[in-house]
């Protein structure tokens, strides 16, 4: 089988994103299930699952979670945790966001937290979102977001230098134009900034390249020290990245 | 679509209630024996592994 980026980043590092703080714990998770209202009819499914965290959060409040991603290795770990939180309803099936394997109007709720930025298209996931979702259903997404021109780009090649599978994070306004573009009413948006430990961020990688990533953080110009403002305290690295959140309708 | 045969795999007929071929949306049927979902549309079967489906193209059979 030939990997893809996605896949071999994630597969080398799945157990990593079950405890991931951003991941796991991140302020979104219970904002998502908090602005959503899950319904206790509801189907769900929740697109590039991951370490499967947003499928175990809607869980216990909807009938049942389809829970979907390409790697090998998340999945077989959100099985595992599966049965350890005794979640019965929760499934899991391997499948691209641009290909889907479900019916037409099969779904109460999609999600997809943290991994649009991932995606070879994010337009062709939307087109998916929208077909399996049922007529007026919710559409719930969290990604990390950029500013607009080059600080964006700066800080999508810093995102990417640190992660290949990286491709690239939008704009709030990109967010907003193809949710619209794709027949989306957005009910709700929001950004946030997360804070970042520089450390655990980077520690995929060895002494070198965390030198080249430290450089890209604090050698920058003003305008992108403004967004990511890395701070040291006690040797210390901390920096943020900013993630927004939509909730939108099924037109 | 055909009720599936329960066997020593155990894999809950429920699971293929809405699944359906990510490349075709045709529906699919479900092979017992060789732990397969046949899409006939797309000439493709997808593997299923550990009680969980592959629904990727690049993973499954071709079907002559």
């Amino acid at each position: 089988m030939t990997k893809s980026l996605v896949q071999e980043q994630f597969g080398a590092t799945a157990a990593h994103y079950l405890t991931s703080k951003p991941h796991a714990k991140g302020k979104s998770l219970e904002r998502l299930v908090e602005l959503v209202q899950p319904q206790p009819a509801w189907r769900a499914l929740d697109v590039a699952t991951g370490a499967g965290h947003t499928a175990y959060a809607f869980a216990p409040h909807v009938a049942r979670v389809w829970a979907t991603d390409i790697t090998e290795e998340m999945l077989a770990l959100v099985r595992d945790e599966i049965a350890k939180r005794k979640l019965a309803n929760v499934r899991v099936a391997y499948a691209k966001a641009e290909a889907l394997p479900f019916e037409d109007q099969s779904f109460d709720l999609v999600t997809c937290r943290i991994a649009p930025h991932h995606f070879d298209s994010i337009a062709g996931f939307l087109d998916e979102a929208r077909r399996v979702l049922k007529s007026g259903a919710t559409l719930a997404i969290a990604d990390n977001i950029v500013p607009p021109g080059s600080v964006g780009d700066y800080v999508n090649a810093f995102e990417r230098l640190r992660d290949p599978s990286h491709l690239r994070a939008w704009t709030m306004e990109e967010w907003r134009a193809a949710l619209a573009g794709h027949g989306f009413a957005v009910r709700h948006e929001e950004s946030a900034a997360k804070s970042i430990e520089f450390s655990s961020w980077a520690s995929r990688h060895d002494a070198n390249m965390q030198a080249l990533l430290k450089a890209m953080l604090v050698e920058t110009t003003p305008a992108v020290k403004a967004f990511l403002r890395p701070e040291e305290n006690e040797g210390n690295l901390t920096f943020h990245l900013s993630e927004g959140l939509f909730i939108a309708h099924r037109k | 679509m055909n009720e599936p045969p329960r066997d020593r795999h155990a894999v809950d007929p429920k699971l293929l209630e809405i699944l359906v071929c990510p490349l075709t949306k045709g529906p699919l049927e479900y092979d017992a024996e060789k732990q397969e979902l046949i899409s006939r549309s797309a000439k493709l079967a997808y593997p299923i592994r550990d009680g969980i489906p592959i629904m990727l193209p690049e993973e499954a059979r071709a079907l002559e």
